[in-house]
C-alpha cells in the first residue's frame, strides 16, 4: 500500500500513519461500565483522527456483531415513536434544543425500501408499540413487516442496514491490506454500522472532510482517498452502506437517527471536550486527537478535563502498551473508568 | 491541514537532539532600572488611587516590553517614564520622597544605558550575521508590535533573504511553517503574556536550534512545552547557575523530544536583588500579580496600525470573510479557530434605548466636538490651563485635545475615562441636563454623550440591550441581505460602516474592521472586551 499527502509523491505508508491506524485497530471492544477515554497528542495538525477511525473501522469489519441488523427493528420503532408522539405535532422543526424534547434530529416519518429505494412509506398511526408492531402506509396500502423482514426497510436519510449481495453501493476497498492480520467479514461490506463515530472538527462537516481529503492510499490496482475509506454516509456517492457515523461538532448533530456509538474518535480539542460531556456519548469510549500546536488555553482546557476525570478514571498503561510501537512525537494517554464494588 | 504532517514527522525522526542556545545577558544599569521600576510597580499597586494603579500598569507594561523585545536604549525610554509619572518635582509633590527616590534611580539608570547598545540587540546582530554567513534558514518568534525592533537589527546585515517569511507571530503561524534550522526568540519561554510563544516550540519543534536571547534572572515557565497527553517539567526553567556557560540535557520519551540546553552568559553580573517572594524575575512577579486581578483569557484582533479589539478567547464574533469562495461569508466565528487574518469583524451599532432618549452614533459628539474645536482654535493654552485646573491632569494634554477634536471614525475620539470626559464637558460648558424623558428622569448631557462614546466603543451589546440569540439571528439575516454591498465596500476599504436600511426591523449600522492580525495571550476585564482600543492600552493586558 502506498501513501500520499497533500498531493505529494507516493511513498510507503509512513510509520506515524501505521501506528495511528494500529491504535484504532487495537482498541478493545466497549465493555459495559468500563468506559475508556484516550488522548492522542500530535506534533502538528494532521489527519490523525481519520487514521484512528480507519483502524477502528477495519477492526469492526472483522466483527460479526458490528452491524445494525440486530437492532434495526427496534430502531424503526424508536423512529416511529418519535415521529408519532413528538415530531408530527411539533411547532419548532427542527430545534430540539428549544423544544426541549430530548431528541437530536427530526423524525420525518418516512421509510424507504431497500430493494426499491424510490418507494417511500409514511409511518402509520396503526403502529402498535405494545405488540410491538410497526406499520407504514403507501398509496393507501398499510404494511406491517415483522422483525424478520425489517431489514428490507430503512429510515429515509439513513443508510440501509444491509444491501443484497452484489447490490451496488457496498464497500469494495481492500481494507485488509491496511493492517497486518486484519480479517474482513465479506457480509460486513454490505452492512451498515453505527457503533463507530467520528466527531468532526468544530469548523463543521465540510471542513472535516476537506481536512481528510488530502490523504490518499494506493494499492496495485486501486486508489482511495481517506474520506472514501471511512464510509461515512454521503462522503462517497458510490456507497450506500455506512460504517461510521459523523457527528458534526459545529451543529452538535449526528448524520443519522441510529446513533449509539461504542467508540467515538474526536478530531480536535473542542470536539473532544464536546464528546466527553455530551449525553449521547456517555456509553461510548472516546479517543481525542489534538495537535500540540494549539495555544496554551486550549491545551489546558483538555489537560484540566483529563485531570478532572482522574477522580473516576485510572491510567491504563497496559492498554497504552498494546499500541506500541507508537511513532516518535505522538503522545498517548488512556484512562479507564474505575469500577466501584 | 497545513505543513504536510509527514514532512514534520520525517524532520523529528531525523533529529536525535534539539538544542537550546540560551544567551544570557546582564548589565548593572539595566538591573538597577529593573529593580526601581519593579518597586514602583508594586508601590503604586498597593494604592487605592485609580491613577496609581494606572501608573503601575503603565510601568509594568514598559518593563515587560524591555525584557522581551530588543528595544534600543535611547531617549524614548526616558520619555516613557516621564509620560507615565511626570517630572521629578511633580512626582515628589504627588507621591512623596520614597517614590521620588525610585523614580530618580530609574532615570539615572536610563541615562547610563543610553551610552551603549542594548546587549540583546548586539547578541542578535552577531547571531543573525553568523546565520547569514552560514546560510542557515532561521525564523523569529515575536509578537507583531515587536517586529520593527527586530527589523531594525536585520537591516544592517547582508546576505539575508527578505524579511517576509522570517517572522512568526502566533501559534497558527508556527503551525503553518515547514521545518527550518534556527528559531530566534527574545526573553524566557512563557506560555502567556509578554514574550509568550507556543508550547509547541518545545513539545513539537520545527527547528534544530532555539536561539534564545534573555536577560539574566528571567526564567522559563516550569511547565513550558505542556502536553496534556504526557505533562512534564521543562528543565530549561532552572535558575541560572554561576559561571560563564553550562550545559544540561533533557531526555526524550513518548511525545517528548530530547533537548540539550547550552547556556552562555555575557555582560556585567548585577548584584542579586530579590523581593520577599525570593525572586528577581519581574515577568514571574508580574504574572502572579495579574493572576490576582480579575480578567478573562482574550484574543487580540488588530484592526489597523494603532488599534485593536480584544475578544474573549472562545467568543463567537460576527464576521465577514471577503473570500469569494467562502461557503459562509457572514457568520459567527471563533477568533483564531475560524476567524482569521484578512477577514472583517463586524460590530453592530444598534440604537440604545436610554429611557426614551436615543443616543445615535455621532449625535452628541457633533455638539461637544464643535465647541471643543472652537475653544482649541481660539485659545489653546487657556483651554489647557482650564482643563488642568478642573483636574484633567494628563501629561500630554495638548496632543490629546487635538485627538479628541478629530471627527468620529469607527469610534468617537474622546478621553478614555468617564471622569476626564465629565471634566472636559464641564469646562466646555456642556453640562446642562437634557430634556426630561418619558420616565421623567433628567439625564445630564455629558452622560448621554458618554453613553454615545461607550456605544461607539462597542459596549452596546455587552449591556444586554438585545436578547442575544434572537439578535444574532436577525443581524445575520440583515447582513446576508446586504452582502453584495458589503463585498463592494470591502474591496475598496480596509474599514467601513454600513447603515441599516429603513424597514429592516433594526435601527443603526454595522462597523466593519479589517482583521490585520490575531494574537492570543491576553487576560482582560470584561469592560475591555469587544471595544476598539489603542494597542498601547491593550498591551497592559498581556499576561
Amino acid at each position: 500500500m502506498l501513501f500520499s499527502e497533500a498531493a505529494g509523491s507516493w511513498t510507503p505508508v509512513p510509520p506515524w500513519v501505521s501506528s495511528l491506524i494500529r491504535i484504532g485497530f487495537t482498541w478493545p471492544p466497549a465493555a459495559f461500565g468500563h468506559r475508556r477515554v484516550a488522548l492522542i497528542s500530535m506534533p502538528c495538525d494532521s489527519a490523525a483522527a481519520g487514521f484512528v477511525t480507519l483502524g477502528a473501522m477495519i477492526r469492526d469489519l472483522g466483527s460479526a456483531v458490528a452491524s445494525d441488523i440486530d437492532g434495526h427493528y427496534q430502531a424503526l420503532l424508536r423512529y416511529a415513536r418519535q415521529y408519532l408522539e413528538s415530531c408530527r405535532t411539533c411547532n419548532l422543526r427542527c430545534e430540539p434544543r428549544l423544544a426541549g424534547c430530548g431528541y437530536i434530529t427530526e423524525a420525518s416519518g418516512y421509510i424507504r425500501s431497500v430493494e426499491h429505494p424510490s418507494q417511500r412509506f409514511q409511518v402509520s398511526e396503526e403502529t402498535d408499540f405494545s405488540a410491538p408492531q410497526i406499520a407504514f402506509v403507501r398509496q393507501g396500502v398499510t404494511y406491517k413487516p415483522s422483525a424478520k423482514w425489517a431489514a428490507k426497510y430503512f429510515i429515509e436519510g439513513e443508510p440501509p442496514p444491509e444491501l443484497a449481495a452484489g447490490h451496488g453501493g457496498t464497500l469494495d476497498a481492500e481494507y485488509g491490506q491496511f493492517v497486518d492480520g486484519a480479517e474482513v467479514l465479506p457480509e460486513n461490506l454490505r452492512r451498515s454500522y453505527s457503533g463507530l463515530c467520528l466527531s468532526g472538527r468544530v469548523m463543521g462537516a465540510v471542513a472535516t472532510r476537506e481536512g481528510l481529503a488530502s490523504i490518499r492510499f494506493r494499492s496495485e490496482s486501486r486508489e482511495y482517498t481517506l474520506p472514501n475509506l471511512l464510509a461515512v454516509r454521503g462522503w462517497c456517492a458510490a456507497q450506500s452502506v455506512s460504517r461510521c457515523v459523523l457527528f458534526n461538532a459545529r451543529t452538535a448533530r449526528a448524520d443519522g437517527h441510529t446513533f449509539e456509538p461504542a467508540l467515538t474518535v474526536a478530531d480536535g480539542d473542542a470536539s473532544f471536550l464536546e464528546a466527553i460531556d455530551r449525553p449521547e456519548f456517555q456509553r461510548s469510549d472516546v479517543i481525542g486527537v489534538i495537535p500540540r500546536t494549539i495555544d496554551r488555553d486550549r491545551l489546558e482546557g483538555v489537560g484540566n478535563r483529563m485531570q478532572e476525570m482522574r477522580k473516576w478514571y485510572d491510567e491504563d498503561p497496559e492498554l497504552t502498551r498494546r499500541f506500541a510501537p507508537v511513532a516518535r512525537a505522538i503522545g498517548v494517554s488512556v484512562l479507564t473508568r474505575r469500577i466501584h464494588r | 491541514m497545513n505543513a504536510a504532517a509527514t514532512k514534520i514527522f520525517d524532520f523529528l525522526s531525523a533529529q536525535d537532539t534539539f538544542v537550546v542556545d540560551r544567551r544570557v545577558v546582564s548589565l548593572i544599569a539595566f538591573g538597577e532600572l529593573r529593580h526601581s521600576i519593579r518597586k514602583l510597580v508594586m508601590a503604586f499597586l498597593e494604592s487605592d488611587d485609580a491613577d496609581a494603579v494606572e501608573i503601575s500598569d503603565g510601568l509594568r507594561t514598559r518593563l515587560s516590553e524591555w525584557l522581551t523585545v530588543p528595544v534600543p536604549f535611547n531617549q524614548e525610554m526616558l520619555e516613557v517614564v516621564v509620560e507615565v509619572l511626570g517630572n521629578s518635582d511633580a512626582v515628589l509633590v504627588r507621591w512623596g520622597s520614597d517614590i521620588r527616590r525610585l523614580y530618580d534611580s530609574a532615570r539615572a539608570a536610563i541615562d547610563i544605558l543610553q551610552r551603549a547598545e542594548n546587549p540583546v540587540r548586539s547578541t542578535l546582530r552577531s547571531a543573525f550575521t553568523e546565520m547569514a554567513l552560514r546560510a542557515k534558514p532561521f525564523k523569529i518568534y515575536c509578537h507583531r508590535r515587536a517586529r520593527p525592533h527586530f527589523e531594525s537589527i536585520l537591516t544592517d546585515i547582508e546576505g539575508l533573504p527578505s524579511t517576509g517569511g522570517l517572522f512568526l507571530h502566533s501559534p497558527r503561524d508556527y503551525e503553518n511553517t515547514d521545518p527550518f534550522d534556527t528559531l530566534v526568540k527574545v526573553g524566557p519561554l512563557r506560555a502567556r503574556g509578554w514574550g509568550s510563544a507556543p508550547d509547541a516550540v518545545i513539545s513539537a519543534p520545527r527547528f534544530a536550534t532555539l536561539l534564545q536571547a534573555v536577560w539574566s534572572s528571567c526564567a522559563d515557565d516550569p511547565d513550558f512545552g505542556y502536553d496534556p497527553a504526557s505533562p512534564r517539567e521543562w528543565s530549561g526553567a532552572q535558575s541560572d547557575s554561576p559561571g560563564n556557560s553550562d550545559e544540561r540535557h533533557e531526555t526524550s520519551g513518548g511525545s517528548h523530544a530530547a533537548w540539550a540546553i547550552q547556556v552562555t552568559r555575557s555582560g556585567e553580573a548585577p548584584p542579586a536583588v530579590t523581593d520577599l517572594s525570593g525572586t528577581s524575575d519581574e515577568l514571574a512577579i508580574f504574572s502572579k500579580l495579574r493572576k490576582i486581578r480579575e480578567g478573562r483569557s482574550a484574543v487580540l484582533v488588530q484592526v489597523d496600525a494603532m488599534n485593536g479589539i480584544l475578544y474573549g478567547a472562545r467568543a463567537r464574533v460576527l464576521s465577514f470573510d471577503p473570500d469569494p469562495a467562502a461557503r459562509e461569508p457572514i457568520a459567527y466565528r471563533i477568533p483564531i479557530d475560524s476567524l482569521r487574518e484578512g477577514m472583517f469583524v463586524v460590530m453592530p451599532r444598534i440604537a440604545i434605548d436610554l429611557g426614551g432618549v436615543r443616543a445615535q452614533h455621532g449625535h452628541y459628539s457633533q455638539i461637544w466636538k464643535l465647541r471643543l474645536q472652537a475653544e482649541w482654535r481660539r485659545a489653546p493654552n487657556d483651554l489647557i490651563a482650564r482643563l488642568k485646573a478642573a483636574g484633567l491632569d494628563l501629561v500630554h494634554l495638548g496632543p490629546a485635545i487635538e485627538h479628541w477634536c478629530g471627527p468620529p471614525t469607527s469610534v468617537i475620539p474622546a478621553p478614555q475615562k468617564i471622569r476626564h470626559f465629565e471634566m472636559l464637558l464641564r469646562v466646555l460648558g456642556i453640562d446642562e441636563p437634557s430634556p426630561k424623558t418619558s420616565s421623567q428622569h433628567s439625564i445630564p448631557t455629558w452622560k448621554l454623550a458618554w453613553n454615545e462614546i461607550r456605544h461607539s466603543r462597542g459596549e452596546a451589546i455587552q449591556t444586554g440591550f438585545l436578547e442575544q440569540e434572537i439578535a444574532e439571528k436577525e443581524l445575520l439575516e440583515v447582513l446576508l441581505r446586504l452582502l453584495p454591498e458589503v463585498r463592494r465596500l470591502a474591496q475598496e476599504h480596509a474599514g467601513f460602516f454600513l447603515e441599516l436600511p429603513v424597514g429592516c426591523g433594526i435601527e443603526g449600522m454595522f462597523l466593519f474592521h479589517f482583521a490585520r492580525g490575531l494574537e492570543e495571550g491576553f487576560t482582560a476585564p470584561d469592560a475591555d472586551l469587544k471595544v476598539v482600543r489603542p494597542l498601547g492600552v491593550i498591551d497592559r493586558w498581556r499576561d
